[in-house]
């Protein structure tokens, strides 16, 4: 279809990269043909559309085979361990989901009627097994629409096990959970703090308030400061084989 | 400094899967080549200059790299249409109002654009960057930038459209 802007320009002007005589120009045409701009918001949503069909990898562990590469590397440097690379990559991980994703919600344990509030229940429920048999990275069913992806293993300053984990909600918008659960001392796995993530911030979930100014990192730091040192693939092919003991 | 490399490279680990992931069209795939790319950049570290953007460089290195077995497969210049012919995004009308794509339905359209469009789409649609942080990236003319992107975004645009129009019954899941 034939326009009086053509969609170079137009593709310009909706990704903001005009000087301010063109998009002047763009502008005036667009107020004049409801056409052109049917038009430029349908270039416009189909990127946004891209752009957030992506997002959720960020959010998605970097597989330990890439990690051995940095840490083969770094180990030919004395300082730096494997620690360090896991570390960052994590963090890396989350400081770009929070930078991506717009809306956060905090988990605060207790009833609630949604179902994304019923998750850490519903975690609760699986996790006695599954979180002593699912590798890191690996994905599993939790029930119908739940799955669980253990992130990562570490242990805590006071020598515990913890496995930090994402839930996703494959029913529904594809909400996620993302939590830290630690071995307790009768052989349980308990959730230390799980923090919930909404796609789709615009109807906020019943029983869940926004999450107050500066919380998105606060999960982020929780998990930094519990880590005491990162439990390694093959450590952990042994912990689950002795059964975390 | 090899170092800065080594120090910064953690950092941008997931973005990179993103874009790898996005270029080659499946999380396996996207793995392998950005286990690939992190070998490659570890060892031509010398070839990165400090102070410069390493997230650029490790795109470039990841976009040869793709090309290369594009080219090992005897697929150089094609689209991945073999591939994803199933890119039938829903069609429950939800296009209409605010348009939502799932990873899948993402990766079937850039599947079907040629590699040098799909790259800058990647680059300047999904990881943010601007047309002339593109064109030093990819080092291109930045009209071969705009044109090539508006290209990308019309394709895209147009199967958005066709899987919104298409009846949901045709779907098969």
């Amino acid at each position: 279809m034939k326009h009086e802007i053509d969609d170079e320009t137009l593709t310009a002007y909706v990704d903001g990269e005009l000087d301010d005589a063109s998009a002047t120009e763009v502008k005036s045409a667009l107020l004049r043909d409801p056409e052109l701009r049917r038009h430029a918001e349908r270039l416009h949503g189909s990127a946004q559309a891209l752009r957030g069909a992506f997002d959720e990898l960020l959010a998605e562990p970097v597989p330990a085979e890439v990690l051995d590469v940095l840490e083969r590397e770094r180990s030919k440097s004395p300082v730096q361990g494997r620690k360090h690379v896991v570390q960052l990559a994590i963090a890396a991980s989350f400081a770009l989901v929070i930078g991506s994703l717009s809306g956060f919600w905090f988990a605060h344990t207790g009833p609630s009627s949604s179902s994304v509030g019923a998750w850490p229940g519903a975690l609760e429920a699986a996790s006695s097994g599954l979180f002593d048999t699912t590798p890191s990275g690996a994905l599993v069913q939790i029930d119908s629409g739940l799955e669980l992806q253990p992130v990562l293993s570490f242990r805590d300053r006071n020598g515990r096990i913890c496995r930090q984990y994402v839930i996703t909600d494959t029913r529904s918008s594809g909400a996620t959970a993302d939590g830290v659960a630690c071995r307790t001392g009768n052989d349980r796995w308990q959730v230390e703090f799980a923090r919930l993530r909404n796609p789709a911030p615009a109807s906020s979930p019943p029983g869940f308030a926004p999450a107050s100014g500066g919380d998105s990192g606060t999960f982020n730091a929780a998990v930094n400061a519990l880590v005491a040192d990162p439990v390694a693939p093959e450590q952990e092919r042994e912990l689950i084989r002795s059964n975390w003991r | 400094m090899p170092d800065e490399l080594t120090e910064q490279l953690p950092d941008l680990l997931p973005r990179l899967r993103r874009f790898a992931i996005g270029m080659s069209g499946s999380r396996d795939a996207g793995d392998e080549l950005l286990q690939a790319a992190c070998e490659r950049a570890l060892s031509r570290q010398h070839q990165w200059t400090p102070g410069t953007r390493l997230d650029s460089w490790m795109y470039r290195i990841i976009q040869t790299l793709w090309i290369d077995e594009l080219r090992r497969i005897g697929r150089q210049g094609e689209t991945m249409e073999a591939e994803i012919l199933e890119y039938i995004p829903a069609g429950d009308g939800r296009h209409d109002a605010e348009t939502l794509l799932t990873l899948d339905e993402a990766l079937g359209a850039l599947g079907q654009l040629p590699e040098d469009q799909r790259v800058i789409l990647l680059l300047v649609s999904v990881e943010g960057y601007s047309y002339k942080e593109a064109a030093a990236a990819l080092e291109l003319p930045i009209g071969t930038v705009m044109s090539r992107l508006a290209r990308a975004r019309l394709r895209l645009t147009s199967l958005i459209d066709e899987g919104a129009s298409r009846p949901a019954q045709l779907r098969g899941s």
